[in-house]
């Protein structure tokens, strides 16, 4: 029997420590690869991360081939340069940019991949991917056949495009890096003042997908010519001939009939090997935000309606709105007024819409600005609800992230929220949505309407923090109508950055 | 065979600890510093100096037609968890109060649950009491499927009296927006401060 007990504690020891695998040890596991080991990836690790632009180790060369794609591409191709995946791998690296036209379909993304070569220079890919909304929203956990399937590769090479290549001739190969993680997923290290509780965890995520050519040989769709000169062209496939792809001169959309062997055109070498991820960025610089914060500022139309809703504010007892777009043809315009109901029994919130007419869409809503109220029947700053209609926006828009927002006002000040992260923040929409409840429960605990208007911002910076993620950051105009960005320092005090 | 044996028991130990979701820290609502702390992950925040006492009870507002009383009762350790697919993202604990009521409009009954127990696992309505502050949280207004946030304050009175105020544009919607019809009546409870007499 005293076997068995010394067993038994034995076992609930070591399942324990298995099980609760909180670490604090500050040696971190080198990050590893599993899967099929493609035939032409090396064994070493893929090192990626997210760089902004000052941080690109190669900043001169990526600028001048930037700027040369810039000139040649379809001019409605907007390149997000700002920000890119880096991915470091078997001597080689690429960049991964985010890319957007506007009126473009909300599933579809379109990426710019430079792969470096020997020389110093890059070549360049255009890479198309077209997902379902459930499959967008779940970006991070799709098997890597659904995300090859579902992409489109183009060689943008000088002069004339190379065309579409033919995705069978590529084998893919989903990578995973080990990482830190505490507290849902955010990304910190032992001993970060976030992780205090639960300690942190060495867990192995998806990161970035790796496309060998590995020639065609094995027959498959062939894919009509597009791209060219202007590159980036939406030329679609599915011709039947065997093999490889066709090499179309015009602007794209050709319905091509295949080539018939593979072509050298496509600029691979069978073995080749890109490593990127479909990213719709998503990441917005604090540069970005803050710049268009001043932009909408100077903007006639919207300081009026700002200033409008501010009257409103301490003149009403509901809550007004307008809902912002950003379209080419007219800028920035908005809806007509919203209003919530002057019968308190009903309700005086108002709700978002954004779907208003043909050119006033849920696709080019860049957020709205709304009042709450100065008789202390509503928060001086956003609500929870607030939160949940910026993720809406930022699900439904194809407007580059940096432009969503939320704006509020009252007379203890003007605020905004903005999105730093659209896809991290859109991959959090149904977890926001479906736990409203307990968030707003929770929302009580750090915000009531009788705080002071510095004790409503340092709560809610918090339950952010908290609760949120650090998807979207929070700004105050002043009195001069200059911006600052309001975050947390690492006592839990306010700290604002000017803009 | 014994090795398997010990090692399913010891099994079914571990998932039975792993049920339960462990109090990590401890605050106080008496406390101002841990203002901010209440939600944290695994935190208990606690009403150490017993402040909900002085609430706990029923009381009745009777004027105008209309009949309103509201049964105010403890609940230590109330566990508020944010689930998602069936995993715990996040979870807190804290001493609350809950409410329950009886409206009734013109002779007309609208809602009474005052001798109703809550089933489990359903949304409740909650407030905490913080030092130097009045009771504060939700009020659930089930004819208008509405959460309202109210604020409760104590008068010192004999008959004990509370002032009770539904912060009306601070409710949240329990359902999808769109499943509210435009105009649609969200409160029924009273929309304006109101005196209320303790009855029990």
């Amino acid at each position: 029997m005293k076997k068995f007990l010394l067993s038994v504690l034995l076992g609930i020891v070591s399942l324990l420590f298995f099980s609760c695998s909180s670490d604090n040890n500050d040696t971190a596991p080198d990050a590893r690869q599993f899967g099929v080991k493609p035939k032409s990836l090396n064994a070493g690790d893929i090192v990626y991360k997210k760089l902004n632009k000052e941080n690109y180790p190669d900043l001169f060369a990526v600028n001048e081939q930037l700027a040369l794609l810039k000139q040649n591409i379809d001019p409605e191709l907007h390149i997000e340069d700002e920000v890119a995946l880096y991915a470091v791998y078997g001597g080689k690296h690429t960049y991964t940019f985010n890319a957007y036209r506007d009126g473009r379909e909300i599933n579809e993304i379109e990426n710019i991949v430079f792969e470096s070569r020997a020389d110093g220079k890059y070549n360049e890919y255009y890479f198309k991917y077209y997902f379902t909304d459930r499959e967008l929203a779940d970006l991070g956990n799709l098997p890597v056949e659904t995300i090859k399937a579902k992409t489109e590769i183009v060689p943008l090479m000088s002069g004339n495009g190379g065309g579409l290549v033919n995705i069978n001739c590529f084998e893919a190969v989903q990578n995973f890096v080990g990482r830190w993680e505490c507290e849902a997923g955010n990304p910190h290290g032992p001993g970060h003042p976030d992780c205090q509780v639960g300690g942190s965890t060495w867990v192995i995520r998806e990161t970035t997908l790796s496309y060998i050519y590995v020639g065609c040989d094995d027959g498959g769709g062939g894919s009509g010519g597009s791209g060219s000169g202007s590159g980036g062209g939406s030329g679609s496939g599915g011709g039947s001939g065997t093999g490889g792809s066709g090499s179309g001169s015009g602007g794209g959309g050709d319905d091509g009939s295949g080539g018939t062997e593979p072509d050298a055109n496509d600029s691979f070498t069978e073995g080749q090997t890109i490593v990127t991820q479909p990213i719709l960025i998503e990441l917005s610089t604090p540069q970005k935000l803050c710049d268009d914060l001043k932009v909408k500022s100077q903007d006639p139309t919207f300081t009026s309606l700002m200033n409008g809703l501010k009257t409103k504010a301490g003149t009403q007892n509901f809550e007004s709105a307008y809902t912002m777009y950003e379209t080419p043809s007219l800028g920035l315009n908005f809806s007509q007024e919203f209003t919530g109901s002057a019968n308190i029994a009903n309700g005086g919130q108002v709700n978002l819409n954004t779907q208003q007419s043909s050119t006033q869409t849920p696709i080019n809503a860049v957020g709205f600005i709304h009042c709450h109220l100065d008789n202390g029947t509503t928060f001086k700053i956003f609500s929870y609800s607030d939160i949940l209609a910026l993720v809406k926006i930022a699900q439904s828009s194809t407007r580059p992230p940096a432009e969503l927002a939320v704006y509020v006002t009252t007379a203890s000040g003007t605020f905004a929220i903005k999105v730093n992260n659209k896809i991290g923040l859109a991959n959090k929409a149904n977890l926001l949505n479906f736990t409203s409840n307990a968030n707003e429960k929770d929302f009580t605990k750090y915000i009531t309407m009788n705080m002071s208007i510095n004790d409503q911002i340092k709560g809610f910076l918090h339950f952010m923090n908290d609760k949120v993620g650090n998807e979207i950051s929070l700004f105050e105009q002043d009195s001069n109508g200059d911006w600052k960005k309001l975050e947390l320092n690492s006592l839990g005090q306010v700290k604002a950055t000017n803009c | 065979m014994k090795t398997y044996i010990t090692f399913f028991l010891l099994l079914l130990f571990n998932c039975a600890i792993a049920q339960q979701l462990p109090v990590l820290t401890t605050t106080s609502f008496t406390n101002n510093n841990d203002d901010f702390k209440h939600a944290k992950n695994g935190n208990y925040a606690m009403d150490v100096d017993n402040e909900r006492n002085q609430y706990v009870g029923t009381w009745e507002y009777n004027q105008n037609g209309i009949l309103f009383q509201v049964k105010i009762e403890k609940i230590d350790q109330y566990l508020n968890k944010v689930e998602y697919n069936g995993e715990v993202i996040s979870y807190n604990y804290s001493d609350v109060v809950t409410f329950k009521y009886k409206l009734i409009k013109n002779g007309i009954t609208l809602y009474n649950n005052l001798n109703t127990i809550f089933a489990d696992g359903a949304n409740i309505p909650i407030a905490y009491k913080k030092i130097n502050s009045n009771l504060y949280g939700e009020f659930l207004d089930y004819s208008g499927n509405v959460m309202a946030r109210i604020e409760i304050e104590k008068l010192n009175t004999n008959p004990e009296k509370i002032i009770f105020n539904n912060i009306v544009n601070a409710y949240y919607l329990l359902s999808p927006p769109d499943s509210y019809t435009q105009g649609q009546q969200l409160f029924y409870i009273p929309t304006e401060p109101i005196e209320m007499v303790k009855i029990n």
